[in-house]
């Protein structure tokens, strides 16, 4: 691990924990505690952005490469804007410096699962990512959030209780922690195969894959939509860039094994989450269940690992995804304060009363959608391109005709925006300084539009990894 | 030395553990059943387990010993005195008492006779990994434990 890279990861974790302890002692107003950890932030940033540089430290638990560069770069910017949108939303209440801490010490343990370079590393990586957000689903305090909290404590603890499980497993089968422990042994073994089905299990809690799904519409519903932001966009795309580590190690072997697999959970995960997204009628709802449609998406990826394009493809889409969604949560956040807007009924007219924000809502559905120039469309069309190269041009026809479906509730959200009368007649939250909140969201799209046309760094960061792992 | 502190520790135990079940205040017999725990990780530790001895003392004497004092605080102490001695309950106990005492005695006979390896289980075998291989996992593990803190503390006060 890159020693700067590290010291990204400390800055981001000391500046949470100090959070609530300035806010103890100097009773610190939502500008101020935004300011403090806007700072840590940037220098985090700045020591991520610095990390090819300087030397290498524990290489044989973190690893610094081109990739947790780039995805930890910008998971700092994604995480940065939805503090700034929580600081906005929940200003007032007492405990918004813990909120804030626990949503800085996630994302320091976003920043190490990506880089995570064996199984000891990962599980405490992602449970350093995870356990922050129990905190934090349950922060609204009413019964929704506690029926939300309640059930994302057990799924999530499931979830480490098969990987850790597993983990146990293949160390009591082979003696080694390392990833490619993983992959030497799984034929040789039945235990190690086993071992593999745990590991993978609690991935799939992690990304809402198909037979693991049900918490997360439940959760991402429940919850503030500030959080769900976090969970979508941040917690998955890191799990995503985990998984790959995990799975790319084990090419050569399970290439030809498991494409199969990969492929109908991928296309199962894909048509469950479109098809119950367009049962719903709130919102909140309908962009969770896309969430489960997106993590279809990227296992198309994963089902094509028979070739490079895969790798980009997996890249692409979690660059993509951990802007998308993380900015359609928050301005659902941003109009469910300011409005009181939950359901689609809500949501009539509002590209009248909130120009710029129905606007802003508006790009982010449409690369949600895969509409050029935004990356949402550059990332499906790696992904489908890799899986039509690997040879299941039948899963890339699922995966478009799963396109076309989802066009249909992204639309329908801007048709209710743009072309219907309006319903709500005042808004609940009026506050003067309303247009300031437009400027996290703006930077997300811009950031969203520049990944759609420049793509060559994810592209070239790809590269270098398809090269490491031996393509 | 060894020995001396060996047999001093055993004796101690024994003793303390014979006041914590015949003293008739409940509470002195609690704080006697600490003091055997803590002698019998030091009984450990002259024996060469040092690891043991830690873990006696922690998980004995930190955990159950409080868990013990904590459940006899929601009792009503004052009618434990006045309780009469019931002879089946004296019997029942005795007997387990006996057969417990019986197993241990010939399984430290065989044990006795059948040889002991040293060196295992020793401070260093679990330092060594944990505080040099494993330390950079070991220190995001303190972060987890800090945010597990300020949540319990966050999700507690927040009923006020």
């Amino acid at each position: 691990m890159n020693i700067n890279y590290l010291a990204a990861t400390m800055v981001l974790a000391l500046t949470g924990a100090f959070l609530p302890v300035i806010n103890r002692l100097f009773r610190i107003s939502g500008i101020q505690g935004a300011l403090i950890s806007s700072i840590g932030y940037v220098v985090s940033l700045f020591l991520v952005l610095i990390s090819d540089k300087g030397k290498h430290v524990l290489e044989v638990f973190y690893t610094t490469d081109p990739v947790s560069i780039l995805l930890g770069a910008l998971i700092l910017i994604a995480s940065w804007m939805v503090m700034l949108v929580i600081y906005w939303i929940t200003e007032k209440d007492k405990f918004v410096n813990e909120l804030i801490s626990a949503l800085m010490i996630s994302t320091a343990g976003a920043l190490l699962l990506i880089s995570a370079n064996n199984f000891v590393s990962l599980a405490i990586a992602m449970e350093l990512m995870t356990m922050p957000t129990y905190l934090m689903v349950l922060f609204a305090f009413d019964d929704k959030s506690f029926e939300a909290g309640v059930k994302y404590f057990f799924n999530g603890a499931l979830a480490v209780g098969f990987m850790l499980f597993g983990i146990s497993l293949l160390y009591g089968m082979t003696g080694s922690f390392e990833f490619s422990a993983l992959v030497k042994n799984l034929f040789i073994d039945p235990l190690v195969a086993l071992a593999a089905v745990f590991i993978f299990a609690g991935f799939g809690f992690k990304i809402t894959a198909f037979p693991f799904h049900f918490w997360g519409p439940d959760v991402y519903d429940g919850t503030c939509p500030g959080v769900a932001a976090l969970l979508t966009g941040i917690s998955k795309s890191a799990a995503f860039i985990g998984l790959m580590r995990v799975v790319y190690e084990a090419i050569p072997v399970i290439a030809g094994h498991f494409t199969l697999i990969l492929a109908i959970i991928a296309a199962l995960t894909m048509t469950v989450g479109n098809l119950l997204a367009l049962a719903q009628r709130r919102v909140s709802r309908i962009l969770a269940y896309s969430s489960v449609a997106h993590a279809g998406y990227t296992l198309v990826a994963f089902a094509a690992l028979s070739v490079p394009l895969s790798v980009t493809g997996i890249i692409y889409h979690s660059v993509a995804y951990v802007f998308m969604k993380t900015a359609a949560f928050l301005c659902f956040a941003v109009f469910l304060f300011v409005w009181g807007a939950r359901t689609m009924d809500d949501y009539k007219g509002l590209g009248r009363r909130e120009p710029l924000l129905a606007a802003l809502f508006l790009i982010f559905l449409l690369s949600l959608a895969g509409v050029p120039p935004m990356a949402g469309f550059i990332s499906k069309v790696f992904v489908f391109t890799a899986a039509v190269d690997a040879g299941m041009t039948w899963l890339a026809l699922v995966g478009l005709l799963n396109s076309a479906f989802s066009v249909a509730y992204y639309i329908w959200i801007a048709k209710q925006m743009y072309l219907e009368e309006p319903t709500l007649e005042k808004p609940i939250n009026d506050s003067p300084n309303k247009n300031w909140i437009l400027l996290p969201l703006a930077v997300m799209a811009i950031l969203l539009i520049v990944f759609g046309i420049w793509v060559n760094p994810v592209v070239d960061a790809s590269a270098v990894y398809a090269a490491k792992v031996g393509f | 030395m060894r020995e001396v502190f060996f047999y001093l520790f055993a004796f101690l135990s024994v003793a303390f553990a014979v006041i914590s079940v015949t003293h008739k205040n409940v509470i002195k017999g609690g704080v006697s059943l600490l003091a055997s725990f803590v002698s019998l990780g030091a009984v450990y530790f002259t024996a060469g387990a040092e690891f043991i001895g830690i873990v006696q003392v922690i998980v004995y004497g930190g955990a159950i010993v409080v868990l013990y004092l904590f459940a006899l605080m929601t009792m009503d102490l004052k009618s434990f005195g006045k309780e009469p001695l019931r002879t089946l309950s004296v019997a029942v106990g005795g007997a387990i008492s006996l057969i417990l005492f019986a197993s241990i005695l010939y399984a430290g006979y065989k044990f006795y006779s059948s040889g002991i390896t040293a060196g295992i289980s020793g401070a260093e075998e679990i330092a060594l990994p944990l505080f040099y291989r494993f330390l950079l996992p070991f220190e995001v593990v303190s972060v987890l434990l800090l945010v597990a803190t300020v949540g319990a503390v966050a999700v507690g006060r927040r009923e006020e």
